[in-house]
């Protein structure tokens, strides 16, 4: 007979890919963007878990039910947590939770995360993409672990919250910095070192050990240089933990998904960065009136240094890229005010900027509605067509 | 229950639950007296279905769902009014019904490849590897009934964890068979014990420092490779004992922790 693992599958299945009680209720609440919430509506299973009871009983029985102990060591562990003080985040070794993902990444993704998520992270991985931190999932059902979860243990890793009681090492993930929630525990250098060597043993690992499949219970094995408690191998088809699996490799997807917008988002950024320069590059072949010109202060951290200054002579402005993404910077280097207006695509103005000697503009020229700029002085004009969007 | 009590206990239920986070002892007990006696005096169709055909007893069903959705935070929406407490425990019920079923339909199905770790009967060549250390079947059978009669009342959940988990062919798994009863800390008894693995490839400083480390010492087999077929041997037979230890009658509840 299959041993019978907690909680059941079907509790986790609805958690993190089903109608999960949080997506109910932020469907309720209308927190979700529209095409989700209808989603969510439309699920088969709305009508046996999102139609609240008509026939609730709201009562109270005269007498609770006695507390065992089970129950009071976990609130005491719970407490514990509470009282915990851990770094603040973002740090290698700390078990952050998920809750949502970042702003706009639901709508534009047509999905939300059925219930939070928690990822123990290993460190920032801005190779990946701006603001990406890698790590793995972690996850308190226990009962599922296979050979490379790697198990909390009490005395060396408390306090932890519970639902992050084990890290998926064959579960790894890129989550952008912007989501990562409260902190739920704190591995030591060397448990995190632990934790580590079992991924490399995930990665290399080429065939299966002699342990045999045993779910629901935990080994005790060499990873590189450390001891850690892990699951046992899985079994075939009929082990439970590959169903289990299967629930929070897709659950994971959903950081994967939103750590794949950042670095969409990354790539759009310098494709626009690019474009811009290479416009400004060019300017001074296309506009007669423009000339190169010294740069007058060192450029921005991160600016474009290598597109240099150029000088409307006639105007008294000078015009440089500047920043990161770059913007066009307009000084003016005259003694008389000049006007700077923006006009859209069909001819009319977009926008007007009163630029006094000295002064400064910095603008976003790359903005889907922008086609044209024209900067008037003492009854002179300059006028530059605009590099396109998007 | 009057309006103005039904108003008190949803606004002290919706409280407790925002700050689910940052409760102290006194409110996570407030907390379960108000969701042990709402869920208590739930009535549904599938509730009774749980209780009369398969046998699930509601204080179970309450308390497991406390451990599940309430003191587990994943997959929880805010909490408004006792009615949203109720349906949360109904979705709860929903959730076991398809289990139930699911295991219903997996009945006569085994896990062809999962096995158990010492539930096979000791054998001749059991007898055959503990002569080469000088030991016999029947000498460490009685090595293993003393020792498990000589546990005293705060090791009563060792024959437990290994009657009912370790050694039998599908035990139970040891969060649950802790839950169930009671016994708390099972992942640092279990360490503590030894059994958090086989007996393969253990840490042998480690395991020599376990209890069943002990025992098999005390039986003059060292947890190295040269004593692994003996180790094997003596184990099965203290799992027999186990097994014959553990009463399924018993009332378990109530054990010391």
């Amino acid at each position: 007979m299959i041993p019978e693992l907690s909680p059941p599958i079907e509790a986790i299945e609805r958690r993190h890919l089903g109608l999960a009680d949080g997506l109910i209720a932020r469907a309720e609440a209308h927190d979700l963007p529209r095409d989700v919430e209808g989603k969510v509506r439309s699920h088969p299973d709305w009508t046996a878990y999102g139609v609240p009871l008509e026939t609730a009983e709201a009562g109270l029985a005269a007498r609770p039910l006695p507390m065992p102990e089970y129950i009071k060591e976990a609130i005491e562990r719970r407490v514990r947590l509470a009282r915990a003080r851990f770094d603040p985040p973002p740090r290698p070794g700390q078990i952050v939770r998920v809750a949502r993902l970042p702003d706009g990444h639901e709508a534009r993704l047509g999905a939300a995360l059925g219930s939070p998520l928690h990822v123990l992270l290993d460190g920032p991985a801005p190779e990946a993409g701006p603001g990406l931190w890698y790590g793995w999932l972690c996850a308190g059902e226990t009962d599922y672990a296979g050979w490379f979860d790697f198990v909390l243990q009490d005395g060396e890793d408390e306090p932890f919250e519970p639902d992050a009681a084990m890290v998926q090492v064959w579960n790894p993930v890129h989550v952008p910095e912007g989501v990562l929630g409260p902190v739920e525990a704190q591995l030591s250098p060397a448990r995190l070192a632990a934790v580590r060597a079992l991924a490399a043993d995930c990665l290399t690992a080429e065939a299966g050990p002699e342990t045999p499949p045993l779910p629901g219970r935990v080994a005790l094995r060499r990873a590189g240089d450390f001891w850690v408690a892990t699951g046992t191998p899985l079994g075939g088809e009929s082990d439970p933990r590959h169903r289990y699996q299967a629930v929070y490799a897709q659950a994971a997807d959903a950081l994967r998904l939103s750590s794949a917008l950042v670095q969409e988002d990354a790539a759009e950024a310098r494709g626009r960065s690019w474009r811009l320069r290479e416009w400004f590059r060019g300017l001074a072949g296309r506009v007669p009136d423009l000339s190169p010109a010294p740069l007058a202060a060192p450029m921005a951290a991160g600016g474009p240094a290598d597109t240099g200054a150029l000088r409307w002579t006639e105007g008294g402005l000078r015009l440089e890229l500047a920043g990161d993404p770059p913007r066009l910077g307009m000084v003016n280097e005259s003694d008389q005010a000049a006007v700077v207006f923006v006009f859209r695509t069909d001819g009319l103005p977009l926008d007007r900027y009163d630029l006094r000697p000295a002064g400064r503009l910095d603008l976003d020229i790359l903005s889907e509605d922008a086609a044209r700029l024209r900067a008037e002085k003492g009854g002179q004009a300059l006028d530059l067509e605009l590099p396109q969007g998007d | 229950m009057t309006d103005k009590e039904r108003q008190r206990a949803d606004a002290r239920l919706r409280d407790l639950w925002a700050r689910h986070d940052r409760l102290d002892q006194g409110e996570w007990a407030e907390l379960y007296e108000i969701v042990t006696r709402a869920l208590m005096a739930h009535r549904s169709g599938l509730l009774q279905d749980l209780e009369k055909q398969h046998k699930q007893e509601k204080s179970d069903l309450v308390q497991d769902f406390f451990l599940d959705k309430v003191y587990g935070r994943i997959g929880r929406g805010a909490c408004d009014h006792l009615g949203a407490l109720h349906k949360f425990f109904e979705n709860f019920l929903l959730d076991r019904m398809r289990q139930v079923k699911r295991r219903r339909a997996q009945e006569g199905g085994d896990l062809d490849d999962v096995v158990s770790i010492a539930t096979a009967e000791p054998s001749p060549d059991d007898a055959e590897v503990l002569a080469e250390v000088g030991l016999s079947p029947e000498r460490v059978a009685a090595a293993a009934r003393d020792w498990l009669h000589g546990l005293g009342e705060a090791q009563d959940w060792i024959p437990i964890f290994l009657g009912r988990s370790w050694c039998p062919d599908h035990g139970e798994p040891l969060s649950r068979l802790a839950r169930r009863l009671g016994i708390a800390s099972h992942h640092y008894k279990a360490k503590k014990l030894g059994i958090t693995h086989k007996g393969e490839d253990v840490n042998p400083e480690g395991f020599s420092k376990t209890l069943l480390g002990g025992w098999l010492a005390g039986l003059g087999l060292p947890p190295d490779p040269d004593h692994r077929a003996a180790t094997g041997a003596a184990l099965k037979i203290l799992c027999v004992e186990a097994l014959s230890w553990v009463n399924p009658g018993d009332n378990e509840r109530g054990m010391s922790s």
